[in-house]
């Protein structure tokens, strides 16, 4: 499973794939899925005023393994575990944290 | 740092462009479900810059269609008239504020998250039974106060994210502690000035629930969206960090586990849509 992601084109660095193919305001296809991103072809994007684009999250791929799918999970922990820190000893809060792990853990997030 | 003084705040607030015709009447029909879609077309149709975002999203990948789409009706047909409303709105929100770069603050992440919270807010008030839209544009809006913060006190408000960042604390700790005050009550303020509907303005008012005072409805279910789509990580920020939950709301609204992961679920899968119409 691939997780993907929208971000601005200004944030869009060397080397990331696109998630999905990228279309210009007419329909046109500018760059197909699974193309890797080169400064030209940022820089082409936004002459043709691309605002956001869809690519594959980074060290996000190829989830299928279970390693990655492990190392995915542990930083999504951490990450969450950073949003909930600075009142994680309200109880309230922290039964709620509990409901996000949960649902991460489950893997059934990011569905299209 | 100097704190932020309220009355030069109010002039700043006055001095925001009005909205246009087209997005204040959008805003009263918020809650209507029989809204003449020939009469907003023409309206739309009168605004160059709307014209062109409604036609641009309607011929877009995103909706697959197979020829040119050239009318403003068929492009509500194709968009659906709730969702060129929000576009409306949003975009209306977006050219009132001129972009400013600080630390600490993303446009985009901006908006990804009060997309999420309008999301959320959704579907928590649909299970509240509460007016769905109405709580869409509240989550959309409940933010808008951070807008005037960090177009008009760039190094003021770089100061308050700088403090929040260090301490871990929440935004309005932060705000308050730097600037004497916090982006709710700017965010009253501003839809007051463009004639927002009173129930959002007092919700957004009373949007850092605090359990000894009465809280609307309303400020309840977007108090709830705010932290669904903190949790949620919609805009990866790193100065996010959620807010203490009122267990008054929670208990009003009568969450629990299986509730709430049905709407994570659902509110996951909607976001991409949704930032794809608003954002575009």
């Amino acid at each position: 499973m691939n997780v993907t992601k929208i971000i601005p084109l200004d944030s869009a660095t060397e080397g990331m794939t696109l998630a999905e193919n990228l279309s210009d305001s007419r329909g046109h296809i500018l760059l197909p899925a699974m193309a890797r991103l080169t400064n030209n072809m940022i820089t082409s994007l936004r002459r043709h005023q691309i605002a956001q684009v869809v690519v594959i999250a980074e060290g996000e791929e190829n989830l299928s393994d279970e390693a990655d799918r492990t190392i995915f999970l542990e930083k999504k922990i951490q990450r969450i575990n950073r949003l909930f820190a600075p009142h994680e000893n309200h109880a309230l809060n922290a039964q709620f944290k509990s409901y996000v792990i949960d649902f991460f853990s489950a893997g059934d997030h990011g569905k299209n | 740092m100097e704190k932020i003084n309220p009355s030069e705040l109010s002039s700043h607030v006055q001095k925001l462009p009005a909205l246009s015709s087209i997005v204040a009447e959008l805003l009263t029909t918020i809650d209507q479900e029989d809204v003449d879609v020939d009469v907003i077309a023409k309206k739309i149709g009168h605004d160059q810059a709307l014209t062109v975002k409604t036609l641009r999203l309607a011929n877009s990948s995103f909706y697959g269609m197979q020829h040119q789409i050239s009318s403003i009706r068929e492009a509500i047909t194709i968009l659906g008239f709730k969702n060129v409303r929000m576009m409306i709105a949003t975009s209306a929100i977006t050219a009132s504020f001129q972009i400013t770069k600080i630390k600490h603050f993303s446009f985009p992440s901006f908006w990804q998250h009060s997309i999420g919270a309008a999301i959320c807010a959704r579907e928590i008030a649909g299970y509240a039974r509460y007016n769905q839209e109405f709580a869409f544009i509240g989550g959309l809006i409940h933010d808008i106060g951070k807008l005037v913060l960090v177009t008009k006190y760039p190094l003021q408000y770089e100061y308050a994210l700088e403090y929040q960042l260090q301490h871990q604390c929440d935004a309005m700790v932060a705000e308050r502690e730097t600037l004497g005050l916090d982006h709710s009550e700017i965010g009253s303020a501003v839809l007051q000035h463009w004639n927002f509907p009173q129930e959002m303005q007092i919700a957004v008012a009373e949007l850092y629930c605090n359990d000894d005072m009465p809280v609307s409805r309303l400020a309840g279910i977007i108090h709830l969206a705010d932290i669904f789509s903190l949790a949620l990580d919609f805009a990866n920020d790193d100065n996010a960090f959620i807010p203490v939950i009122s267990p008054k709301v929670w208990g009003e609204i009568k969450l629990d586990e299986a509730a709430c992961k049905k709407m994570f679920t659902s509110s996951v899968n909607k976001f991409k849509e949704m930032s794809q119409i608003l954002i575009s």
